[in-house]
């Protein structure tokens, strides 16, 4: 079932076409991952989700399973209804967004309070919260006190102190050190497991592939690919593998050249490394095991794998 | 309401919890009306140093600095005039003074007292003026009194001697008028004296012949006498006795003809002589009697003219009398006579309409004004940019609540805080001046609350508008500048150009200084402030319809840039970072590679450089 619905969204800023005609729909329950480059859109994208960018084209729709008021047809009205629509979802931009001068349970209270949540309501989902987040010790301390990870765990808790169905999470782990990285992501999955739709925008690539269900890729404003990563994947390498040879730079230049379109869909050199992806490995394989035989290469190591969902993006920005 | 009172609960708590800024926030206008209410009174004036300079320091100049020193003046003394007043420029000195050579006032000479004052220092030029006026008027006061009082005793005396001379002249004029008689007198006695003599009158020649007549006769009949006697005794010869009488008959005539001819008196040729004599001097009496007569025709005129001369001594007498009458009673008629009322004629006095002791009951308006401008547009900008610079203020534009909600809690905000220290300030107040702020403390209230709830509107205003904080915080301070500068608590308002003094009738500023100086002073009806007091209101619902209708853009506007400016930067850091932990990667993961593989196949790798060799 859709939980947000993003049709044709088109926005242009200062002349420029940030946002070009991006369609995409989240589903309930799902960890939906947006990626792409820095200016790629990702925080304009989530902008429009959150309602602070009115599109110039296109809209963004939620769909509650909440009892709603009126009809269906009324979604319509509601959509136009910002302030309804803003208790739907829960948002944690990418720097920290909460008083740092107020407690934890402080800060909670004054988002329950204005997201019109009742004070009974607000104090369970804040030790529901808090018990969650792990933070239940330190809920009487100024934000401006916790370390960078309590902060950022603070501030997705005030993105959820008004149970929104969907979440919204920019970049919920840069600034982070890759334990509180692992830390928020394992957060973001117990949230998701809850019930709650997310949405997230990052650059923490194999972060994304693990925790994501579905990804969009955005470049220069434009949706490249949406879908799950397997999805993704299969379109992009078409089950190709990936063939990672460790060796000395001299003979990197020997395998560029050797392997130059031959069996062949994408060679990339890194430094001492060579990364050829194939959808004939066994060909492959056997002209790396004759050259090695031959003494034309000497290497450290051989290994086969699939792509990961940073040489998908990698390869998509390539060839963009 | 609910959410309000969170909104505000939550300010306070922000604004209490940066200390600084709190000290700042609650302290600052307590401290600024203090320094105010200490600047601006006047019981003392002890902090002015006055240099003087005179040519030479006399009594007198003396006298005056005893005065400026009773006064709690700091006076210095300097022997160089250039060095006195370039010192107020250097600001030892307040004023310099320049006394006179000589203070002594002995001719028409004024006496010039120069003050060389720093117009620069608005306030200090006019509390200078003020304070050495007033010592230097008493001295003129007392100085003119003394001359005023020499002069009004030598009128009187001059009246008292006037008076004792009008008996001389009373003296003069009756001798005058006797001389005047007696001139007359001898005029007339003159003009009776007659002087004219002739021949014919004394007939000296009829004497003269009647003598020669007699004296013929006489001798004829002495001769005859004596013929006869002599004939008679040659008759009587010898006849004793009557011969001898005979004799002497003859004797006799014979004396009697020595008497007539003889020479020797007494004779006849003497009373000749004597009548010659006589005769002679009766022609120079004839002729003194000609002069007299000639002399009176001579003398005549000018005694007439010495009559008149007197009939004019005697008019001027009178002019004279008239006059001294006219002078006393010129004099007598002058009822001012006292030398401090001639030389003050008026005493102004200023009397205050409402009771007075230092200027600051009556800046007490202008100040209380003051502070709540500055503190309420202060306060409000803060509050509105401190909302605006924070990191939750993203989250706060996507919550449910509406914009007039956040609106509402920072004006109320403001105005409880503005009202908390505005309740200090009238503590403080009414504890010295119960008297004037008492009777009508719920209108001055009201006043207060009006003016600063547009003071925050306009502080709220500046703060959506402006972006960064220093900015807001500069346009604030300017517009309160501006609002106060074009009031009279710097330059009175009737001193500016008229378009200035057009602009400033609506100045809030103004109308709120006005409206609380009437209120407090004079206790008026609230119908007497009423047009004001919606002027303000109505001033301040303009403000707030502005924020309302402007605040979503602007800080939607505000939030983009923002956001914008946060991502470029953060974006920034992390290809800094990305690259930085890149680097350290491949460095650590090239140690690694080097001694995990590179160090058990040394041999295959010299074996394989060899090889490709």
């Amino acid at each position: 079932m859709i939980a947000v619905q993003v049709e044709n969204l088109t926005k242009e800023l200062g002349g420029r076409l940030v946002l070009n005609g991006i369609s995409f729909d989240v589903h309930q329950g799902e960890i939906f991952g947006v990626i792409g480059m820095s200016g790629s859109g990702k925080t304009t994208l989530l902008n429009h989700l959150i309602g602070f960018l009115d599109p110039d084209e296109g809209e963004v729709r939620y769909h509650s399973n909440r009892p709603m008021k009126g009809t269906k047809t009324e979604l319509e009205q509601m959509r136009k209804n910002m302030r309804d629509v803003r208790r739907m979802f829960g948002f944690s931009p990418q720097t920290p967004s909460f008083y740092p001068r107020l407690t934890i349970k402080e800060n909670l209270t004054h988002f329950g309070v204005l997201h019109k949540v009742d004070r009974k309501s607000i104090e369970a989902t804040s030790a529901h919260l808090l018990e969650l987040t792990q933070l239940e010790a330190h809920k009487n301390k100024l934000a401006e006190h916790l370390s960078g990870g309590m902060q950022r765990r603070l501030s997705i808790m005030c993105g959820l102190i008004h149970k929104p169905e969907v979440l919204i999470l920019d970049e919920p782990t840069s600034d982070l050190d890759p334990l509180l990285r692992d830390e928020t992501w394992k957060l973001i999955k117990e949230i998701n497991k809850l019930g709650t739709t997310i949405i997230i925008a990052s650059h923490f690539l194999e972060e994304l592939e693990r925790v994501c269900d579905r990804v969009a890729i955005i470049s220069n404003g434009t949706l490249l690919k949406h879908g799950t990563l397997d999805e993704i994947k299969k379109s992009f390498a078409k089950d190709a593998i990936e063939i990672e040879i460790d060796t000395k730079p001299e003979y990197v230049k020997v395998i560029m050249q050797h392997f130059n379109k031959r069996n062949v869909d994408a060679i990339r050199r890194e430094e001492d490394k060579v990364r050829i992806l194939t959808k004939h490995p066994q060909e492959v394989l056997f002209e790396l095991a004759r050259m090695l035989r031959s003494g034309r290469l000497h290497a450290y190591s051989l290994e086969v794998h699939r792509p990961t969902l940073r040489e998908v993006f990698e390869k998509i920005m390539r060839e963009k | 309401m609910k959410n309000i009172a969170y909104i505000i609960s939550k300010n306070l708590k922000l604004l209490i919890r940066s200390r600084s800024s709190a000290l700042i926030i609650i302290l600052a206008p307590l401290l600024v009306i203090l320094l105010l209410g200490l600047a601006f009174d006047n019981a003392n004036i002890f902090g002015l140093t006055i240099g003087v300079y005179s040519e030479s320091y006399g009594p007198n100049v003396d006298s005056f600095l005893t005065q400026l020193y009773e006064k709690e003046l700091r006076v210095i003394k300097y022997d160089n005039q250039e060095k006195c007043i370039e010192e107020i420029k250097t600001g030892l000195t307040n004023t310099c003074i320049i006394f006179p050579a000589e203070l002594e006032f002995e001719s028409n000479e004024q006496k010039k007292i120069t003050f060389h004052v720093d117009y620069s220092k608005i306030n200090l030029v006019w509390m200078i003026m003020d304070t050495l006026n007033v010592r230097f008027g008493t001295s003129s006061k007392e100085i003119s009194e003394d001359l005023i009082g020499v002069l009004v005793n030598k009128l009187s005396e001059s009246q008292k001697e006037l008076e004792d001379k009008k008996a001389a002249l009373s003296v003069i004029r009756s001798e005058t008028l006797d001389s005047q008689g007696k001139v007359e007198g001898v005029t007339f006695k003159l003009k009776g004296f007659n002087f004219a003599s002739d021949n014919a009158t004394f007939n000296v020649s009829g004497v003269e012949e009647q003598i020669n007549t007699v004296k013929v006769n006489l001798t004829k009949h002495l001769d005859d006498a004596r013929k006869r006697v002599s004939s008679a005794k040659e008759v009587a010869g010898n006849t004793t006795g009557i011969g001898e009488k005979l004799e002497n008959a003859l004797n006799d005539i014979y004396l009697a003809e020595e008497i007539i001819k003889g020479s020797t008196p007494p004779s006849f040729t003497r009373i000749e002589t004597l009548f010659g004599t006589l005769k002679s001097n009766l022609e120079n009496a004839k002729l003194q009697l000609q002069e007299a007569s000639q002399l009176r025709e001579s003398a005549t005129p000018d005694l007439d003219t010495v009559k008149e001369q007197l009939d004019e001594s005697l008019a001027s007498l009178d002019n004279v009398d008239v006059t001294f009458n006219s002078i006393i009673e010129e004099i007598q008629s002058i009822k001012v006579t006292d030398p401090e009322a001639i030389a003050q004629p008026f005493i102004t006095e200023i009397k205050p309409v409402a009771a007075q002791s230092t200027y600051l009951n009556y800046l007490f308006p202008s100040l209380i004004i003051l502070v709540v401008m500055f503190i309420s547009m202060l306060l409000s900008t803060t509050l509105v940019m401190m909302e605006k610079h924070s990191p939750a203020y993203f989250r706060n534009f996507i919550t449910p609540t509406r914009n007039i909600t956040f609106i509402i809690g920072t004006y109320l905000t403001n105005m409880l805080l503005v009202g908390i220290q505005l309740g200090i300030i009238l503590l403080i107040a009414g504890y010295f001046f119960s008297a004037e702020i008492v009777p009508s403390l719920k209108l001055s209230v009201a006043i207060l609350v009006l003016a600063a709830t547009f003071f925050t509107l306009w502080g709220m205003v500046i703060g959506y508008l402006f972006t960064s904080e220093e900015t807001a915080t500069l346009a604030t301070i300017s517009s309160g500048s501006i609002f106060l500068f074009i009031s009279s608590v710097i330059i009175p308002l009737e001193s500016m150009p008229p378009i200035v003094r057009n602009i400033a009738a609506f100045n809030p500023f103004v109308i709120c200084e006005r409206v609380l100086r009437e209120v407090i002073l004079f206790n008026p009806q609230i119908s007497v402030v009423a047009d004001d007091l919606l002027l303000i209101v109505s001033y301040s619902v303009g403000l707030f319809v502005f924020i309302l209708a402007s605040q979503g853009f602007m800080s939607r506007h505000f939030v983009q840039r923002l956001t914008y400016h946060r991502h470029k930067r953060q974006r920034e850091e992390m290809q800094q970072r990305e690259q930085k932990h890149f680097d350290k990667m491949v460095k650590k993961v090239v140690k690694e590679k080097l001694k995990e593989k590179v160090e058990p196949h040394r041999h295959h790798i010299s074996f394989g450089l060899r090889i490709g060799k």
